[in-house]
């Protein structure tokens, strides 16, 4: 009876439950390979109601009805497939991946993925591959010409120099350093200690600075998003005005099982691009100077007394000279400044004989591996890099691992982490005081070797000049030499010591808890700190014995801390409103907090024993020692609303609420908005078949630039004096005057663009055009003097871009084994200055050489002109020939050209046949002008080929004699001439007359072209518009089969060239990367930097 | 463990968003500097002037390749542009004394202005003495900038400290700027002539008072001097007023004590932690070498009782010289540099210049203003007391200069009277001639004692009075500078940022303009 009524009870409760609800349940699979996926997404169809499968690709749902209900499974990169239940209760299904669709996951602002259709604004994507081709020491020199509106520059000196990525233009007059922001794995990094590099010229840091993104390693990184105009980076606010940077790293790959990868490159560096000298005439000036100031004969050599007797047994070059005017190289034997006698010959490679050969090696190995409850993969890379720098190299260790772990079915943690360990010895040095200064002009008469010899004594101490004859008399250089500061620039960078110690950790922690089915909450906490050492050691310079009232040499050691915190965490809800529309929305918050800590002792006035590098040997007592530290904090609410309907057309819009410390507290927040709009016009309407796919989209935010950290505040700076015995204390206003209302830089930008492909994907176009305006330019303005101050903070103006992006992919040509796949990148932007304040219709941004040359920032015009003083000219435009037979120059400025390329982009290609394949990636600047007064100050000394004009006969010079006056008579041939080289140059007197003036080559060209007074419009400006083969790879895949023969999963093997050659430039005798420096104006001005070079190499790939 | 997660992330956000607010407040000012000014601490700024003492950068770019070249008081090569100004230099010459770059004259006295005015009177009345010291440093400095340059900003300069306003500067009239100087020392010295100062004030400015340590009577005669020295400058130009007003200080010394004692000298003492001095300025330009005219013309003929402090014989070949050799100036340069590898020719003294870090900074001697009154009284006095004053000026200068040596620890001996008599007796020296000669006799002398250190009065003097007649050999490759000039054109950055005013003076800003007060020929 009881078993009776139990069996009944049972059945009504099974009839009961079964009438109420059925289960369904089962498991989803990749169909690659057969792994499970996890965080499916499966609904019935119809409603809203649904799961997610777990970490086993499990599911289980109740559904209104086994017979009839539909589920939709849909996963992100796989295609979504609808399975009817058919009374089944277990339903496992395999998704197969969506080829193009998983090509098109962004990720976007704040880590987000969005898959691209739904874009409303122009993003560039750039894979692993296309960053690590060609073996670049760091990613962003691999970012040459690869995605339209990106401009790179390297600076000069290799590895451990700065690159500089500028996107769409100009966006700030002066503030920052128009660097994007760089975001790694959904957390802000840094990417500079200070507001810029190499900003405020030689004098203010004579070293070739790095940034923070060298130490993110290319090997490393699965993918690099840019996020190019406001509409993308709104979500960043005040950090987005220069666009952003999103970098991916790698994960662990689901189902691959144990996976090693092993990649080496090792590449050559050489000098390259070296300026076309003339290698005929040696060291001297004009003849009236050679021989009145010099005493040389007219030749211009001078008489030596070799063994003190009086008489004058030999001749020498006029060593001192920085003019390249003297005798002719004609192989005769003279007196050098080293006391031998050598033979006065050119020696065209001197300048490419001071640099050395450098190189870099790559080793990269990576683990990865995955389980049900855990997936990771671990790397470690060792770069090490001889640059071409003389007396300079770095290595760099990084280890890096990112890793996911489940902890329940709805929540799942990222950890990622990345230790940088890196060293840097003898950081190069602009190379200044060599090619911008008069006193480290060498002739091409000089052999090298004697400076490489001579800047250092056999004892060690530095080269003894012939004016302190007495601390080494046997090695004293002889003869006063002009190009002392090659010898100082040796014994800095080559003899003595400074080395740079870093510790960097990243770290970020990202946990995923997915609340409800369309309830999902994300936080996130990231660091990077930094621990920077140096220790720089200056050798004494010669014996204490000689020692005055204070020693030599030098022992400083420099210690900074670098922390940035950032946290976020975002709350989404999504909700289907209907079969078509769907609508989403998202709440969060966000911080950044900075904490930077730099501390630098030193000892002073020189070490009191001998290269004993220690705190504790300082000649004088009291140390020099300082610090400073920045904190600052900011932090936003913000708000995301999307909507789609149908999937083909898409709106989002944001909001973002901000505080920031960097601003006054009256003043310090503000509202960022920003709306977009993708339109999928080919599954809106019925299409002729060519077009594949087509979306228009568009997009309007605001954005902004906040000033640096303590730059607004107006404050008073104290020094405690030891002023006899008492200690006095001294307060000092601000030489850089602060203003307390000022606000940060507002960016508004405007974006359209239209994607498309056609031909079956054979042919895909990109473009977007953009228009912006930023307004309240902060600008830290010159001030005259007499103001009280050099400068001061100013919210200043409106200037305004507007710019073009293009790019083309295609496969042009596919026939058997050979395909050919191209992309053409273009670019144009236009930066104009809409308007300075009242009263102010200019701002000059830089005054070079005493006025020679102004660059400013006028109201109306492209930003950067250039400006310098023109040959005077008479009312019929006659060019003004002063009594000294050279043109006279106006006091007046005219504006001899702009700064802003008009076109930047990129030609890539990859040709494949079989297991080979070539790569070359060729990337050009067109438009715009640079400013380099250093090759005005060698054309004035005669160094280049173009200085040879007017010289002799052979070069135009016209034939005369000198009458006892003094005057130069022309000739009626060079027959009948003493000289051959005149120069008349046409124009007319200042009465009117044409000019009878006759100039000699080395007159007109020393003091047309010289420091300050010479004719800069001519010598200093000049067009750079290149044309260069930035990349060759030309690898070879060995056959799968081969490969799995010997055990590999793949193997390649690499022939790389990187910089190889220029097919077009403007330029002759300066390379047109030259310069550096992170803000607009000073990539545009060179002061003298380093040669660039060419690298070559070789590299594997493994993989097994 | 899912809660945990969740109260981290929001934990970090809960820097408790009130007080945020504050933090971001906090955070706005840089920890390591102050918003809150202080007249004395900016006074001592003022004071604290790196173009006053001998440091490396003023001797190095600004003193030894302009004024003191102009004025032969140091040697140089015959190298090509050897007259040519330094723009850079001059801009940072320029800039030092407008911003706070340097002592920043203008700025600190505007932002104590600034204080100034924003306090109650009795403060000022406690603030009056930092006030009127700064009007007297003031007035030293700018009358140097209008030697130099003429007509530059100075009512109108320094707005952003006084006012917060950078509008440009406009370039006042020199001539204008030198009768306010004027007024401006006369006031200070009325104040100083009754100030009595609280015990608290006078503790707390005699701490500030890096100069003078405090002594009022010591403001007054450094006022008085300068006084005399502008009057006197101008006492070609405008001879009435500088003879009414200087006549009047001179014949009431009581009310118008001077600079006329060594004792009352007044000289910025190096800081206790200087350790440099001037070798590294002066050698790198060849400049430590025995000028030509300095040594041959004017100290050797007279038996100059200073060549053994001033200059140091040297040595060639491990022997020393025979005699004090100067470096001839009409000779190549190829010449010039391997005769001073050889160490063929004098150089300044090691102990009074080359490695003497006790060296303080020159601002008025009791040689000086005994020269002037030698001047006035001559001019406008009794020879008698002008003979006094400048047998006074001699043997103050003479004493000075073994002063320095004595600083700097030299092994000289002392000065002996007998040296001293002969030198006054020698008939170069000697106060007999026609009141041409004496004037010439005078002004020689005080070039002497300016020498380099203080060539920037030297080379006014010697512009005003055309004493002594210096020759140059021109330098023909630079047309533009075959000679030295006779005024320092306007820096670039003034020229640039401030072109508006610039070009009401740009007519006047050529090399060889002539400052107001160079009307003698």
């Amino acid at each position: 009876m009881k078993a009776i009524l139990l069996t009944i009870l049972t059945i009504l409760t099974l009839a009961v439950i079964s009438a109420f609800a059925q289960s369904v349940s089962g498991t989803v699979a990749a169909e690659e390979d057969g792994s499970p996926l996890p965080g499916v997404s499966v609904i019935i169809k119809g409603t809203s109601t649904g799961a997610a499968t777990d970490e086993n690709g499990r599911y289980e749902l109740t559904v209104p009805d086994i017979r009839t209900s539909v589920l939709v499974f849909s996963y992100v990169g796989y295609s979504s497939v609808e399975v009817p239940i058919n009374g089944r209760t277990q339903v496992n299904v395999v998704l197969s991946p969506d080829l193009q669709q998983l090509q098109e996951i962004v990720v976007t602002a704040l880590g987000i993925e969005r898959s691209q259709k739904a874009l409303g604004y122009a993003v560039s994507r750039l894979s692993s591959e296309e960053l690590t081709k060609t073996a670049n020491t760091n990613f962003a020199s691999a970012l040459y010409g690869k995605a339209p509106g990106i401009k790179v520059t390297t600076a000069p000196g290799g590895a451990t120099s700065a690159v500089n990525v500028q996107i769409r233009g100009i966006n700030s007059m002066t503030a920052g350093s128009n660097q994007p922001l760089y975001v790694v794995d959904g957390v802000i990094i840094r990417n500079l200690t200070e507001p810029g590099l190499n900003n405020g010229g030689y004098w203010d840091d004579q070293k070739i600075r790095g940034n923070g993104i060298l130490d993110i390693n290319p090997a490393d990184i699965e993918s690099l998003t840019i996020l190019k105009g406001a509409g993308a980076a709104a979500l960043y606010g005040s950090d987005a005005s220069n666009g952003v940077i999103v970098i991916t790293t790698k994960k662990g790959r689901q189902g691959r099982g144990l996976g090693v990868d092993f990649n080496y490159s090792y590449t050559v560096e050489e000098v390259a691009f070296t300026p076309k000298y003339q290698n005929i005439y040696g060291p001297g000036y004009d003849r009236e100077t050679n021989m009145g100031s010099f005493g040389s004969n007219e030749e211009g050599f001078i008489p030596v007394d070799l063994d003190g007797d009086g008489t004058f047994e030999a001749e020498r070059p006029i060593f001192r000279a920085w003019g390249q005017f003297g005798p002719k190289m004609d192989g005769r034997t003279v007196a050098w400044w080293d006391g031998t006698m050598r033979q006065y010959l050119p020696q065209p490679d001197n300048y490419k004989e001071f640099y050395e050969t450098g190189g870099s090696s790559i080793a990269n190995i990576a683990l990865s591996n995955s389980s049900q409850s855990a997936a990771y993969r671990f790397s470690y890379t060792r770069q090490d890099y001889k640059s071409i720098a003389p007396g300079s190299h770095s290595y760099r260790n990084n280890f890096h691992l990112n890793s996911t772990i489940s902890l329940h079915d709805r929540i799942s943690v990222d950890l990622i982490g990345n230790y940088v360990n890196s060293y840097v010895h003898n950081r190069p040095e602009a190379i200044n005081r060599i090619m911008a200064n008069y006193g480290g002009f060498f002739s091409r008469a000089d052999y090298m070797d004697v400076y490489l010899n001579k800047y250092k004594t056999s004892e060690g101490y530095k080269y003894v000049p012939p004016e302190a004859l007495q601390r080494n008399p046997e090695e004293a250089i002889k003869y006063s030499i002009r190009a002392y500061d090659l010898l100082e620039y040796l014994w800095r960078n080559v003899h003595d010591r400074d080395d740079e110690f870093q510790d960097r950790l990243l770290t970020s922690v990202t946990l995923n808890y997915q609340i409800f089915k369309n309830l999902r909450l994300r936080g996130r906490v990231g660091n990077d700190f930094t621990k920077f050492n140096q220790e720089i050691k200056r050798h004494n310079e010669y014996p204490i014995a000689f020692n005055g009232t204070n020693s030599t040499g030098s022992y400083t050691v420099n210690q900074g801390s670098y922390s940035n915190l950032y946290g976020d965490v975002l709350l989404s809800f999504s909700q289907d409103i209907s079969s078509d529309f769907k609508v989403g929305l998202t709440g969060g918050l966000q911080s950044r907090s900075q904490n930077y800590l730099d501390q630098s002792s030193s000892t002073r006035d020189g070490l009191i024993e001998e290269n004993w590098f220690s705190l504790s040997n300082s000649f004088n007592a009291n140390l020099n020692t300082s610090s400073s530290r920045i904190k600052s904090l900011m932090y936003a609410y913000l708000g995301i609303l999307n909507l789609s309907y149908r999937d083909f057309l898409f709106l989002e819009t944001t909001g973002r609420i901000e505080y920031h410390s960097a601003l006054p507290p009256h003043n310090n927040r503000y509202f960022y908005p920003s709306v977009n709009s993708g339109f999928v016009f080919t599954e809106a309407f019925r299409l002729p078949t060519f077009i594949n796919y087509g979306k228009l989209r568009a997009a309007y935010a605001s954005v902004s630039n906040p000033p640096e950290a303590y730059r607004a505040p107006i404050s008073y700076t104290q020094t405690v004096l030891s002023a006899g015995n008492r200690s006095v204390a001294e307060l000092r206003a601000g030489s850089e005057y602060g203003n307390d209302n000022i606000k940060p830089e507002r960016k508004n930008e405007l974006e359209i663009g239209l994607e498309a492909r056609f031909f079956k994907n054979r042919l895909a176009v990109d473009v977007a055009y953009y228009s912006n305006t930023v307004r309240d330019q902060i600008i830290l303005l010159s001030l005259p003097r007499s103001t009280g101050a050099i400068s001061r903070l100013e919210n200043l103006g409106e200037i305004g871009s507007k710019g073009f992006e293009a790019l083309i992919y295609a496969t042009p040509y596919v026939f058997g084994n050979v395909q050919w796949d191209t992309r053409l990148g273009f670019s144009t932007n236009r930066t104009k200055v809409n308007k300075l304040v009242e009263g102010m219709d200019e701002i000059v941004f830089y005054n070079g050489d005493g006025g020679a040359i102004l660059v400013k920032a006028e109201e109306g015009e492209k930003l950067g002109t250039i400006y310098a003083h023109p040959k005077m000219t008479d009312a019929n435009g006659n060019y003004i020939v002063g009594d000294d037979g050279l043109y006279v120059l106006s006091s007046d400025y005219v504006k001899v050209g702009d700064f802003q390329p008009k076109a930047v982009g990129g030609w890539a290609n990859t040709i494949s046949y079989k297991g080979f394949s070539l790569d070359f990636m060729i990337d050009y600047r067109f438009g715009g002008k640079i400013v380099s007064p250093p090759l005005l100050y060698a054309y004035g000394a005669g160094m280049f080929e173009s200085t040879l004009k007017y010289r002799d006969e052979e070069h135009g010079g016209l034939p005369y004699n000198i009458d006892e006056d003094g005057k130069k008579v022309r000739a009626s041939s060079h027959a009948t001439a003493q000289y051959h080289d005149g120069v008349l140059l046409e124009g007319v007197t200042l009465s009117g007359e044409p000019n009878t003036t006759i100039v000699d080559a080395a007159s007109y060209y020393i003091n047309s072209f010289y420091w300050s007074t010479g004719r800069y419009e001519d010598g200093a400006v000049f067009k750079n518009d290149y044309i260069k083969m930035r990349e060759v790879a030309l690898t070879y895949r060995f056959p799968t089969a081969l490969a799995e023969k010997l055990r590999f999963q793949n193997i390649s093997v690499s022939l790389i060239g990187r910089n190889l050659f220029y097919l077009h430039r403007t330029l002759e005798n300066l390379d047109p990367e030259a310069m550096i420096g992170t803000r607009w104006d000073r990539q545009n001005i060179d002061e003298g930097s380093m040669a660039a070079s060419r690298s070559y190499g070789i590299a594997l790939n493994l993989a097994f | 463990m899912k809660r945990i997660y969740v109260n981290l992330i929001i934990g970090l956000f809960v820097c408790g968003l009130t007080s945020c607010e504050d933090k971001l407040a906090d955070l706005y000012t840089n920890p390591d500097q102050t918003s809150q000014g202080s007249i004395g601490k900016f006074f001592t700024r003022m004071l604290n002037n790196d173009r006053v003492r001998p440091s490396y950068w003023n001797v190095r770019t600004f003193l030894v390749m302009h004024p003191a070249k102009y004025t032969q008081t140091v040697s140089f090569t015959n190298s090509e542009r050897r007259y040519m100004q330094q723009l850079s230099y001059i801009d940072d010459f320029w800039r030092d004394y407008y911003t706070p770059t340097g002592a920043g004259i203008i700025a600190h006295l505007r932002e104590m202005e600034k204080l100034y005015a924003a306090m109650p009177e009795e403060g000022k009345s406690q603030a009056d003495v930092y006030m009127n010291a700064a009007k007297v440093v003031c007035a030293d400095q700018t009358s140097q900038m209008v030697d130099l340059w003429g007509d530059i900003p100075f009512a109108e300069a320094g707005g952003l400290n006084l006012k917060g306003s950078s509008v440009p500067a406009v370039f006042d009239d020199a001539k204008i700027i030198y009768a306010r100087l004027l007024e401006m020392l006369e006031d200070a010295s009325a104040y100083f002539a009754n100030a009595e100062l609280d015990s608290r004030v006078q503790t707390a400015f005699s701490q500030q008072d890096i100069l003078l340590n405090g002594s009022v009577e010591g403001w007054q005669r450094y006022a008085n001097s300068v006084r005399l020295r502008l009057l006197m400058r101008i006492s070609f130009e405008n001879e009435n007023l500088a003879q009414a007003e200087v006549m009047e200080m001179l014949n009431n010394p009581g009310a118008y004590p001077l600079v006329d004692e060594a004792a009352h000298d007044v000289l910025l003492e190096p800081l206790s932690n200087y350790n440099d001095n001037m070798r590294n300025a002066l050698v790198e330009v060849s400049s430590h070498v025995a000028p030509e005219f300095l040594l041959d013309q004017v100290m050797k003929p007279a038996g100059d009782p200073r060549i053994r402090v001033w200059f140091d014989k040297n040595s060639s070949g491990g022997v020393q010289n025979a005699d004090y050799f100067s470096m001839p100036s009409n000779i190549s340069s190829t010449v010039q540099d391997a005769n001073i590898s050889q160490g063929r020719y004098a150089i300044l003294d090691s102990a009074t210049f080359l490695f003497n870090r006790a060296f303080p900074g020159i601002v008025i001697t009791s040689a000086e203003v005994n020269f002037l009154k030698a001047e006035a009284l001559q001019r406008w006095g009794a020879e008698n007391d002008a003979r006094t004053a400048y047998e006074k000026g001699v043997e103050d200068a003479v004493r000075f200069m073994f002063y320095l040596n004595q600083l700097g620890g030299g092994a000289e001996d002392p000065l002996t009277q007998e040296e001293l008599e002969s030198l006054l007796a020698n008939p170069l020296v000697a106060y007999a001639g026609t009141p041409n000669e004496l004037l010439s006799k005078i002004w020689t002398q005080k070039w002497l004692h300016f020498g380099f250190m203080q060539s920037i009065q030297g080379w006014a003097e010697l512009r005003r009075t055309k004493v002594p007649a210096l020759t140059f050999v021109p330098d023909l490759g630079t047309p533009d500078a075959q000679l030295p000039p006779s005024r320092l054109i306007y820096p670039s950055s003034e020229k640039t940022y401030n072109s508006v005013n610039y070009a009401a003076v740009a007519e006047k800003d050529t090399p060889i303009g002539k400052i107001f007060w160079d009307v003698r020929q």
